[in-house]
C-alpha cells in the first residue's frame, strides 16, 4: 500500500464508520450530505466530494480488508443515491416515498419462479 | 517492495501497444528494437517448432496462413455456436473448432490453443517488450477491453492476462482509457465524446471531466463493426474487377482472397492520404492454359467511400445513441476525441464533424492514446499518479454497457442491472422454488437490451443448490448481483428466512475458468522465439 492511500484511509476512517453504521438510517440527501432543495449540479458536486474519498478505486491497495469492505458498502449506497437524485423523475419518485418514511427506492422484489 | 511501476496493455483486434507510467508521473510507450510501438495483434507457428509474435508473425500470414492466427479479438469470449463467430469462420485463414465449455479453439499445426492462450502469448510479448525498456519486470497491468464487451468477453480478457503470468490491476474501457489519456490534468470541467473505431470494434462514450473525476455519462457500441469489415468491402470490389477483366471467380481461391485483403488493407490507408491509387497485383490467378491473370483495379477515395458509407453512417447512428442515452443534445459536446487507426479516414472526420457541428481533437495520437490511458488507471489505482493543482488525481466513475437480465416464465427477461448504471453496483432479487420440497434453482442470466431471453447474449447459469425442502413458494433466495469496479459480475444468494448462504457459483458461458493453466499436452505454453522477431525479410507475396 502507498503512502497515500494510507493517509487518505485514515481521513476516510471516520466518515466510513459513521455511514456504514448509519447506512439503513440516512436518506439519499443524507448520505450525499445536500438539502431537499439542492439543485441537480448540487448534488452532482456533492456526489464527486464522496467519491473522490469512497470510491473503492481510492482504496485500491487498501490492506484493511474490514475497512475496505465497508468502503464498498457504502459508496455503493451512496452510487444509488447519486442516481437516483440525478434523474429527476425518480428524484420526484423519492420525494414521495420518502415523506411515507422510505428511505430507499428499491425495485419491486418480483418473484420468479424456476 | 512491490513494483510501483505500471504497464498499460491496448489489446486490439489488429494491433496491440504498450504504455509504461513510471514512478515519477511520466508514462511513454513500448517500442520495439526497431522502434516501433504498433505491434501486430497476431502470432504465427513455424514449422521449426517456433511461435512468432507481432511484426514477425504479420509477414507469415501470405507465406503460412494456415498456420498464422490474428483478428482473435473477434472470437475472445464468445460460444462457437454464436451468430457472430460463425459469421467470422469462413473469414479466417485458420481454423478454429469447438472447444470445452463452448469456447472457442484454434487449430495450428500441433497445437489446439483457446482464444484466451492466443491472446495471453500477445499480452506476453508486449510485457517482454516493457521490460526492456523498463530494465524491470513489470508484471502490474491494466488492459484494455471495448466499452461494449460483454461479462464473458471480459471474463476471458482477464483470463488472458493471467495466463501469460500478468498481476491484473483492471481490464478497464478502450475510451474511457483514450478519455483519461487527453483529459489528465484538464482544468476547465468539459464534456468530451470519444469516438473508437479499431479495427474490429466501434465504440463511443461521452464522459464529463471535471477536476480528475471522469464520469461516464453514456457508452454504446458495436463489437463487430471496425476496419476489417472496410477491408472486406474494397476486397469485394476488387474482386468483381477481376471478374469482369477475366471471368474468373477469385472467391474460389482462398490464397488470391488472402492477398487482396492484404492489398486492400493497404490501399485504404493510402487513401487516407491520396485521392487515387493504382492497384497492379501480378499473378493473382492462372486461367485457361496456365496463363498468368493480373489484377488492374483504379482505387479512388471516392469510390472507398461509396463503398464503405453505410458502415460510417452505422458508427453516426451509435454515437447518437450514446448521446440519448448520456441525455445530451449533440451541441453540448465541448471535445472529440478521435481514436482508432480507422479514424485518419477522411469520410470518418468529416462525418463526426458534420453531425456534432465540431471539428474533432487533432492533437493525440489515435494509436497510442488507449495504451496511455490504460497505464494512467494502473498509476491511479497504485496511488501513484500524482495530483496537480488541487485536482483529484484521476478517478474514473465508469458504467456497465448492457443490461443484465435473468430469465423468466414465457422466455422473457427481467432486468436486474440497467444499462448505462455506474459501477460498483449491486442489486438483490428475490427468488422462490416453484415445486415442492425442490432444493435446488437453476436462474438463467444474459447480458443485452432485448425482451426476449434467447435473443440476448446468454452469460451463463446461476445454481442455487442445497435449498432448506419446504413446500413450493415457502423457500424465499435473496440473489445479489453485484459488478464490481473491474465490470465483472460476482453473484451471492442468501435464504431470507434462515439467513443462510447459499453457494451460487454461476459458470460463464465460453470461457473455460478450470482451465487457466492448461496449454496443451504437456501444460507448457508454447515457445515463443523472440530472436527471430524482426529478422525474417518481407516476403508478403504482393506488389501493389
Amino acid at each position: 500500500m502507498t503512502m497515500d492511500q494510507t493517509n487518505l484511509a485514515n481521513q476516510v476512517r471516520p466518515l466510513v464508520e459513521r455511514l456504514h453504521r448509519d447506512l439503513d438510517r440516512l436518506s439519499y440527501y443524507q448520505l450525499l450530505s445536500v438539502g431537499r432543495t439542492a439543485s441537480t449540479t448540487a448534488i452532482q458536486q456533492a456526489f464527486y466530494r464522496r467519491a473522490v474519498l469512497l470510491h473503492p478505486d481510492r482504496h485500491f491497495r487498501l490492506d484493511d480488508a474490514e475497512l475496505k469492505a465497508k468502503i464498498n458498502t457504502v459508496y455503493k449506497r451512496i452510487s444509488e443515491a447519486y442516481r437516483v437524485l440525478s434523474t429527476p423523475p425518480l428524484r420526484t419518485l423519492y420525494d414521495s416515498r420518502l415523506l411515507q418514511g422510505q428511505l430507499r427506492l428499491q425495485q419491486k422484489d418480483d418473484e420468479s419462479q424456476s | 517492495m512491490t513494483s510501483r511501476l505500471v504497464l498499460g496493455i491496448d489489446l486490439g483486434t489488429s494491433n496491440s501497444v504498450g504504455a509504461i507510467h513510471w514512478e515519477d508521473g511520466h508514462w511513454s510507450v513500448v517500442s520495439d528494437a526497431h522502434d516501433k510501438t504498433i505491434q501486430p495483434s497476431v502470432l504465427s507457428f513455424h514449422p521449426n517448432g517456433s511461435v512468432l509474435v507481432a511484426s514477425a508473425a504479420r509477414k507469415r500470414r501470405l507465406v503460412d496462413p494456415k498456420n498464422t492466427i490474428y483478428s482473435a479479438k473477434r472470437l475472445i469470449g464468445r460460444p462457437f455456436s454464436s451468430r457472430q463467430v460463425q459469421e467470422i469462420i469462413p473469414r479466417l485463414s485458420y481454423r478454429v473448432t469447438e472447444g470445452p465449455a463452448q469456447q472457442v479453439m484454434v487449430s495450428v499445426r500441433n497445437h489446439l490453443l483457446s482464444v484466451s492462450q492466443v491472446s495471453a502469448l500477445i499480452l506476453q510479448h508486449i510485457e517482454k517488450l516493457a521490460d526492456k525498456v523498463a530494465g524491470q519486470h513489470v508484471p502490474q497491468v491494466v488492459v484494455t477491453v471495448p466499452a461494449n464487451f460483454n461479462e464473458a468477453q471480459r471474463a476471458a480478457t482477464r483470463q488472458a492476462a493471467r495466463l501469460a503470468g500478468l498481476d491484473v490491476l483492471r481490464i478497464i474501457n478502450e475510451p474511457t482509457a483514450a478519455a483519461l489519456a487527453y483529459g489528465h490534468g484538464m482544468d476547465e470541467s468539459k464534456t468530451i465524446l470519444v469516438y473508437d473505431l479499431g479495427g474490429g470494434t466501434f465504440d463511443v462514450t461521452v464522459l464529463r471531466v471535471s477536476r480528475g473525476i471522469f464520469e461516464v455519462l453514456g457508452t454504446a457500441g458495436d463489437t463487430h463493426l471496425g476496419g476489417d469489415d472496410l477491408d472486406e468491402r474494397l476486397t469485394e470490389a476488387m474482386v468483381e474487377a477481376f471478374m469482369q477483366q477475366h471471368h474468373y471467380d477469385l472467391n474460389m481461391n482462398e490464397m488470391a482472397i488472402l492477398r487482396l485483403r492484404s492489398v486492400a488493407e493497404k490501399a485504404k490507408c493510402t487513401l487516407s492520404d491520396k485521392e487515387s491509387l493504382a492497384v497492379h497485383v501480378r499473378e493473382l490467378a492462372y486461367g485457361p492454359g496456365g496463363i498468368s491473370l493480373d489484377l488492374e483495379y483504379r482505387a479512388t477515395r471516392d469510390r472507398l467511400e461509396g463503398l464503405v458509407a453505410d458502415l460510417v453512417e452505422r458508427t453516426i447512428g451509435i454515437c447518437d445513441e450514446a448521446m440519448t442515452l448520456a441525455q445530451l443534445r449533440t451541441d453540448a459536446v465541448d471535445e472529440i476525441v478521435l481514436v482508432g487507426g480507422m479514424t485518419r479516414m477522411p469520410l470518418v472526420q468529416r462525418s463526426v464533424t458534420s453531425f456534432f457541428s465540431r471539428k474533432p481533437v487533432t492533437s493525440i495520437n489515435p494509436d497510442e492514446v488507449v495504451a496511455v490511458g490504460a497505464a494512467i488507471q494502473g498509476a491511479s489505482l497504485l496511488g501513484t499518479l500524482p495530483a496537480s493543482q488541487g485536482h483529484v488525481p484521476s478517478l474514473l466513475l465508469d458504467v456497465t454497457p448492457r443490461t443484465l437480465a435473468v430469465a423468466t416464465v414465457g422466455g422473457f427477461c427481467q432486468i436486474l442491472i440497467p444499462r448505462n448504471a455506474q459501477i460498483p453496483t449491486e442489486h438483490t432479487r428475490t427468488f422462490t422454488t416453484g415445486a415442492d420440497y425442490q432444493t435446488a434453482v437453476t436462474i438463467r442470466v444474459c447480458q443485452g437490451e432485448h425482451r426476449r431471453f434467447e435473443k440476448n447474449v446468454m452469460l451463463g447459469e446461476l445454481r442455487l443448490e442445497g435449498l432448506r425442502p419446504a413446500p413450493r413458494g415457502e423457500v424465499r433466495i435473496a440473489v445479489t448481483f453485484e459488478i464490481d469496479s473491474d465490470g465483472l459480475l460476482k453473484v451471492s444468494a442468501r435464504d431470507q428466512d434462515s439467513g443462510e448462504i447459499q453457494s451460487a457459483a454461476m459458470r460463464v458461458v465460453a470461457v473455460d475458468e478450470d482451465n487457466d493453466s492448461a496449454w496443451g499436452t504437456d501444460g507448457q505454453p508454447p515457445l515463443v522465439d523472440e530472436d527471430i522477431l524482426g529478422q525474417l525479410p518481407d516476403d508478403e507475396g504482393t506488389r501493389s
